[in-house]
């Protein structure tokens, strides 16, 4: 998978709390991204195993249950492996090809 | 919050546009978590006030759109595994998005050549209220868009900017002249400043845009919109 810097983003959010369970409007606000972006990202991981995702438990008040997603066990080593090799890119030269995440994105 | 069911129902109706585009097999399952997404942007206080928020949820439906247009090989191997495969379908439909996008791309160009050229007349032969106020409007309408859509060049919205002052110039030297009220040399001299710094702010987004483009030899996008904005 291409690194890019939307996954860059997505892949910090994600690592922030690897076990936490975010919904796709707070991975959105997180990683500054929107939602047509973010979601085909997700897909993309999603099919390559890297992420899985889940429903939440019907509320009680009628509010609709909403999809929450979680790094695998993989896609917490490939997430770490691909921000490391990205960081050690840029320390290496002025040939960067990724735009760096936004402060507060992280 | 006043007409949240109004806002709501317009955001359901962009994403069931937006899921009609996916592959059946994910289409009810897109369609129930972003329905779930709306009320919860629509609810989210830490944003912002209410009218903010209702432009935050249109956006989010209406993106979803974006994005199930240009990346619909990302939903189709979803829940799969498979990488999407090379169909005649497919490429015809780029080249349908490419000739749609070439189509708004001169459609743009015609629309911003003859707005120009209808401000210059103005201010050469006295304004036109009408015209100056759809012109402040309108104006007032591409900020919005170009703020949400955060892509714009902060030079592209100066220019809007100093635009919409040109209209709101020409707006009150409009009215001036016609009631006899104030110095109606004053708002045309606000105006034509107005007007002098969108054209050059204008200049400076087309050198930028040439300038920074992909391919060129000089610096990236990237590197060059740090140092960008007025």
């Amino acid at each position: 998978m291409r690194m890019t810097a939307p996954l860059e983003r997505v892949f910090r959010v994600f690592l922030e709390d690897p076990a936490a369970l975010r919904y796709g409007y707070d991975l959105m606000k997180a990683a500054g991204l929107a939602s047509g972006t973010l979601y085909p990202l997700l897909a993309r991981l999603q099919a390559r195993g890297l992420v899985v995702s889940a429903w939440e438990t019907p509320h009680q008040d009628g509010q609709r249950p909403r999809r929450y997603y979680q790094l695998t066990g993989e896609g917490i080593e490939v997430a770490r492996l691909e921000l490391a090799q990205l960081s050690a890119r840029r320390r290496r030269g002025p040939g960067r090809r990724v735009r760096p995440a936004p402060a507060d994105a992280r | 919050m006043r007409g949240e069911r109004c806002a709501l129902r317009a955001g359901e109706y962009l994403v069931s546009l937006a899921c009609r585009r996916l592959p059946a097999r994910i289409r009810e399952e897109q369609y129930q978590e972003w329905l779930a997404e709306l009320p919860v942007i629509l609810r989210d206080r830490s944003t912002g006030p209410a009218p903010l928020r209702v432009v935050r949820m249109l956006a989010f439906a209406a993106d979803t759109l974006r994005g199930t247009a240009l990346a619909s090989d990302a939903y189709r191997g979803a829940h799969r595994g498979a990488p999407a495969r090379n169909t005649a379908a497919k490429s015809i439909r780029w080249l349908g998005t490419g000739l749609l996008l070439l189509g708004g791309l001169l459609g743009g160009a015609l629309f911003l050549l003859a707005q120009e050229g209808c401000i210059i007349y103005q201010l050469a032969t006295g304004p036109n209220l009408y015209f100056s106020v759809t012109l402040a409007l309108s104006n007032l309408g591409l900020f919005a868009a170009s703020y949400i859509s955060r892509r714009a060049s902060p030079w592209l919205r100066w220019c809007i900017i100093s635009k919409i002052v040109a209209g709101a110039g020409l707006s009150i030297r409009a009215i001036a002249s016609s009631s006899g009220w104030g110095h109606p040399l004053l708002f045309a001299i606000i105006s034509y400043c107005g007007y002098a710094i969108s054209a050059a702010c204008l200049g400076i987004a087309v050198v930028q845009a040439i300038r920074y483009s992909p391919g060129s030899s000089t610096p990236s996008r990237d590197q060059g919109s740090s140092r960008a904005g007025p």
